[in-house]
């Protein structure tokens, strides 16, 4: 019987290949300390079945040997310090429901892009086509991003606040993921687009309306700037056409001039939001914020309207032809039955102002007063 | 999953926990991996070397097992043992164990 110590023989030189294996995907430290144990290991079971049998091992016996103890990438996984898993079941949760709002996030704005398309002219299909191109592109983005945050942060010594540190009033931000297939065709058969306390901002806390809001100004900023492809083609490359004229370089021009103005917006939105979730009772700063925010939105709606390229090729030059222009379309509209679909465009720009005046005229009582009334029901 | 796979998934779940307990008393005398293998093999513990080599250096790391190469055999052998740590946290352990199987069998009849 001989010990197959010989570097020569067969079953040696599987048994080094096999470690050789092993300690290659070792750390430097250690390698040769764990190869030895393991060399030591396999020779004692080696002696043991030789002793058993009263012969030496062929070579297929030793082999059955070393798969018997495992593959090599295995063995040596189980000696690395650090976690075994990309994303552990702590943290899993958290990567699940990212990706789930995420996921949501992304077919709203995929699905509102096809609309945008197919109303400046596109072909239906080809809408389509590029809105699930997109969306695949998008969604493979949006879980590589997530994964390798969660892999980053499951390799940290302390596991981020949010994990431990959560109260109930900051749980109404979780229900978004009850948008699943079962709520959604429950919403679309009572007419109800999503859970009723989504509906009423009213019953989310001041902190998760404000993560919901960071969470989705990122998403629109990312696909913005390129960062996430929900359409196929790029905005610039959009052929814009409205009742037959062609509106695509007034487009892509307005797209231009207004490109940084809306990146500092969305940045700008980010932090405010994040803010706001930090300091959720700083009534007046967070007036202050949305009265600036609100006067941003005003004046990049005011421009689209009254100055962009766009507003110009829409035959729009001051306040009073955007006040007859929108006379027209509905006395025409409601009068004819037909609607002129440049008029409904120069319709819902005047519309959008509405929106941050209000929110201009609301935040500024609440900066004079210092009162939040959707904060009373969150002590 | 089938009622075999389940049961499989669910004993692997209860016997993991009481692999440290075994190691730890097994090392109450100093051994090598592969005698430390065959001698929980014999009591009926059966444990892969990709599990025992890995669990032996984390107890070292905690500072429960001590660890010293020597020359065996004409070859150079890992031996362990437990440290002083290492046997109050055995003795604490073997506390909880009997704790343990005491509540388990009022519960389970």
């Amino acid at each position: 019987m001989t010990n197959n110590q010989d570097n020569g023989d067969g079953p040696m030189r599987l048994i080094d290949r096999y470690l050789a294996a092993v300690a290659a995907q070792l750390p430097a430290a250690g390698r040769d300390d764990v190869t030895a144990e393991l060399r030591d290991d396999i020779m004692s079971r080696i002696e043991a079945r030789q002793a058993a049998l009263g012969r030496d091992l062929t070579d297929n016996e030793v082999e059955v040997i070393l798969r018997e103890i495992g593959h090599p990438l295995v063995v040596a996984a189980r000696f690395g310090s650090g976690p075994q898993h990309l994303i552990g079941p702590e943290l899993f949760p958290w990567w699940l429901f990212s990706v789930k709002v995420g996921l949501i996030v992304l077919v709203a704005v995929t699905i509102f892009a096809a609309i945008i398309k197919v109303i400046s002219g596109q072909d239906v299909g080809q809408a389509v086509g590029q809105g699930f191109a997109g969306l695949f592109s998008g969604a493979m983005t949006l879980i590589g991003i997530a994964t390798t945050a969660g892999y980053i942060i499951e390799r940290q010594t302390e596991k981020p606040s949010f994990i431990t540190n959560w109260r109930v009033q900051d749980l109404g931000v979780f229900e978004v993921a009850r948008l699943d297939a079962k709520g959604f065709n429950r919403a679309l058969s009572s007419g109800r687009c999503a859970p009723a306390r989504l509906r009423k901002s009213e019953s989310m806390s001041p902190v998760a309306r404000a993560l919901s809001s960071a969470v989705a100004a990122a998403v629109l900023t990312a696909w913005w700037v390129g960062a996430v492809h929900f359409g196929g083609l790029p905005m610039s490359e959009w052929v814009v056409e409205i009742a037959g004229v062609d509106y695509s370089q007034a487009a892509r021009n307005t797209v231009a001039l207004i490109f940084w103005p809306v990146v500092g917006y969305g940045a700008a939105r980010i932090l405010f939001d994040l803010f706001r979730a930090a300091t959720p009772r700083a009534v007046k700063m967070t007036a202050l914020g949305d009265i600036v925010l609100a006067c941003g939105r005003l004046a990049m709606t005011g421009w689209l309207l009254l100055v962009s390229p766009m507003g110009r090729a829409l035959g729009i030059s001051d306040v009073g032809s955007v006040v007859e222009r929108v006379r027209d379309t509905i006395q025409t509209g409601i009068g004819t039955g037909v609607w002129s679909l440049s008029g409904v465009v120069v319709l819902i720009l005047a519309a959008s102002l509405l929106e941050p005046a209000g929110r201009i005229l609301i935040s500024l009582v609440r900066l004079i007063s210092g009162v939040d009334r959707r904060l009373s029901g969150h002590a | 999953m089938g009622e075999t796979e389940t049961y499989e998934a669910l004993r692997l779940e209860l016997r993991r926990g009481s692999l440290v307990l075994a190691t730890l008393a097994r090392l109450r005398t100093e051994q090598y991996g592969y005698s430390l293998r065959m001698g929980l093999a014999e009591d009926g513990i059966e444990m892969e070397e990709s599990t025992l080599y890995p669990l032996l250096r984390r107890l070292e790391s905690q500072g429960l097992l001590t660890s010293e190469w020597r020359e065996e055999d004409k070859r150079r052998k890992r031996f362990y043992r437990l440290s002083p740590e290492g046997e109050a946290v055995l003795k604490r352990l073997h506390d909880e164990w009997r704790r343990i199987s005491a509540s388990l069998d009022r519960v389970l009849g």
